[in-house]
């Protein structure tokens, strides 16, 4: 029999894409309107497949041939979670946010575990300066909406939607219990797109710098305070009517990558931050654990600061909110 | 587009790639084992090419036949390892990367994209004492081999075959010509790692971190000549002969997050970091296209400090020179 190697990777790749009950003799069948007969001999390695063949395959699965014949095996399959920057809508990203969220909510077991790199997204969405800040930044600097590329910044941009919208993804986020491992360096991104915004004259008064800046502070107290009771409040929430469902890791020698790791009965499911705004997410297994017990091996090496160990977690809040003060005094 | 259609540009594309002496049947006759008047019939789509004859062409001739066929894949492959103490070690990791590195070297036109969340991993390899250094602490520490619990960090267990290996993985790098976004902060995470070693008594003495700091400071020279000239050249090298070109930019507003787009003839590669330390490479359309557009944004959003804008350029390596300074004269020493 002719050695036809990359027809058998092919067969292999869309077997495993079928579903458990789906026969792979009728798909191929059905797909390239020959007989089941003539499909066997395809799947078997007899019949070469013609170019044209492989084409409607590949298109049919939405399979990439250059990954097909470059892999050796050992690969993972991503799902991309990329934000449409020409069609986008901030209160839609939110929406899809909070819905995957709660999906997750909606499990018996689950938890969030969260490797930060900068602040995790949530926790830009306690109080109004803040978000809007957010929205203004992602806009003009990540998302480069046309409608912002001369405007300067104001409290009035966000929209009504867009701040109930926010609020309402932080109270699904507290409703998951989450683990986050967190460094000092986390906060320094928030603070030099401030620091950026400010030196490129785009804030049209200091009293509006500093406003932001106490936004953030009370943000970070506010942190303080869940990582105390070992849960996630709103503010203004009494926290002991909350369940226990906050772990806050200090570590001190790595900054993580916002890889993002969701544990519902079971099933884990990893989120790879990229291009800033972007997350690409598997459910493959042999990806899966390893990067779990990765976080895990994280945590073992990170101080545990909520609910115990004062003194770790005043020092560690201490220096985040030294680092405000910092720039504040420079207004 | 007509299949036909797709295999007469198939052809053309291999025409042009082939030298102008040579007749493209009788390669394509060779490679597919078949005659140069079967080679023709193909051509001329008389006759339809199999999947495999695509495959061998597209392989030979390094042909995306995605592109050519307009393929968008809906979920993205990625491939890589976890490296660990038992299958994947850490000269395993670097044997990698040096494949990787020679067969980007193997295009005419090659160019690699670095988006730093830390100092680029190639520039560890210059001076040994620093290699030595991030060896340990990325097993230690990174990776918690279990061989390493109970160990200090001594500069003599640093094994001799290593520092070869990856002094060969940055040769491979300075050949290429290369663009990398920096933060001031990218060198945070290092300055933070030996403190937390000098505090958890990891050390043997306050002279060995000065040999780890004296190490960065001669890498930071060699980068800041680099930038400088617009180009690499090897470290030992009095003459500066030229390498790779070498451009840097900073960036003030994003820390990057070590992710490599390698840009080759006609073909673009991504290289995801994950877990801190893994990397992952897919060569998905989309997913590269959108990463070059994203280093390009980031890029126009950044100061160009290599060759042009010397005092950003001096400014950048002052800080962190500075940074150096302040923590060698905190050491007992």
């Amino acid at each position: 029999m002719p050695d036809y190697q990359s027809q058998e990777f092919l067969f292999q790749r869309i077997k495993e894409l079928l579903p458990p009950h789906a026969s792979l003799v009728d798909s191929i069948a059905n797909i390239l309107h020959v007989s089941s007969d003539s499909a066997y001999r395809r799947i078997r390695g007899e019949t070469p497949l013609v170019l044209d063949e492989a084409r409607m395959l590949c298109q049919h699965f939405k399979l990439s041939l250059d990954q097909i014949l470059n892999v050796k095996g050992g690969a993972t399959m991503f799902q991309n979670v990329r934000i449409d920057t020409k069609n986008y809508k901030y209160e839609k990203y939110l929406t899809d946010l909070i819905m995957q969220v709660e999906y997750a909510a909606s499990f018996i077991h689950k938890e969030i575990i969260y490797m930060t790199k900068d602040m995790p997204l949530f926790h830009n969405f306690y109080y109004k300066p803040l978000i809007a800040f957010r929205y203004y930044f992602w806009m003009k600097s990540i998302i480069q909406d046309p409608a912002f590329v001369d405007k300067d910044f104001e409290f009035s941009i966000l929209s009504e939607e867009a701040e109930k919208l926010s609020q309402k993804l932080v109270i699904a986020y507290n409703k998951v219990p989450s683990t986050e491992i967190w460094n000092t360096e986390c906060i320094n991104a928030a603070i030099s797109q401030i620091e950026f915004y400010k030196e490129s004259g785009l804030f049209t008064s200091s009293k509006d710098i500093k406003t932001i800046y106490e936004a953030l502070e009370e943000t970070i107290i506010h942190l303080k305070n869940e990582a105390e009771y070992g849960t996630k409040f709103m503010p203004g929430e009494n926290p002991e009517s909350k369940k226990s469902n906050f772990r806050f890791f200090y570590n001190r020698i790595i900054l993580g990558d916002n890889t993002i790791m969701v544990v519902t009965d079971r099933v884990k499911t990893a989120f790879i931050n990229y291009d800033v705004l972007n997350y690409m997410s598997t459910q493959d297994e042999s990806f899966c654990n390893p990067c779990y017990d990765d976080l895990h091996r994280m945590m073992k090496k990170s101080t545990l600061i909520s609910q115990t160990s004062e003194k770790q977690r005043n020092i560690f809040f201490g220096i985040l909110l030294n680092k405000i003060k910092e720039r504040k005094k420079n207004l | 587009m007509d299949i036909n259609e797709i295999q007469k540009q198939l052809f053309q594309i291999i025409k042009n790639k082939i030298p102008a002496d040579l007749s493209v049947a009788d390669e394509v006759g060779k490679l597919l084992n078949i005659s140069s008047d079967s080679a023709y019939r193909r051509m001329r789509s008389e006759k339809q090419i199999t999947f495999e004859e695509a495959y061998i062409l597209a392989n030979h001739f390094k042909i995306s036949l995605d592109q050519l066929m307009s393929i968008s894949a809906g979920g993205m492959l990625f491939q890589g390892n976890f490296v660990n103490e038992k299958t994947y070690g850490f000269d395993q990791y670097l044997t990698g990367i040096l494949h990787t590195m020679a067969y980007f070297n193997s295009f005419k036109n090659k160019e690699l994209y670095y988006s730093c969340k830390d100092m680029p991993l190639f520039h560890h390899f210059y001076v040994r004492e620093f290699a030595a250094f991030k060896w340990f602490f990325w097993l230690k520490t990174y990776l918690q081999f279990p061989g390493f619990a109970k160990r200090k960090f001594k500069f003599s267990d640093y094994p001799d075959e290593l520092f070869p290996l990856e002094q060969q993985v940055l040769g491979m790098y300075n050949q290429l010509d290369s663009r990398e976004i920096w933060n001031i902060e990218s060198m945070s995470i290092f300055f933070r790692q030996v403190e937390f070693y000098r505090d958890a008594d990891m050390f043997e003495s306050d002279e060995d971190i000065l040999r780890v700091y004296e190490a960065l400071e001669k890498v930071w020279d060699h980068l800041e000549k680099q930038a400088a000239l617009g180009y690499k050249f090897k470290m030992d090298d009095p003459e500066q002969k030229r390498l790779g070109e070498y451009k840097m930019y900073f960036n003030e507003v994003l820390l990057g997050d070590n992710s490599i787009l390698a840009v080759t003839d006609n073909t673009k590669m991504a290289f995801m970091t994950h877990t801190t330390f893994n990397f992952m490479l897919t060569r998905d359309v989309a997913f590269t296209e959108n990463m070059y557009n994203h280093m390009q944004t980031q890029m126009k959003r950044s100061t160009l400090i290599s060759e042009v804008s010397e005092k950003e350029r001096s400014r950048f390596f002052r800080i962190i020179r500075e940074r150096i300074q302040k923590r060698k004269e905190a050491l007992e020493v």
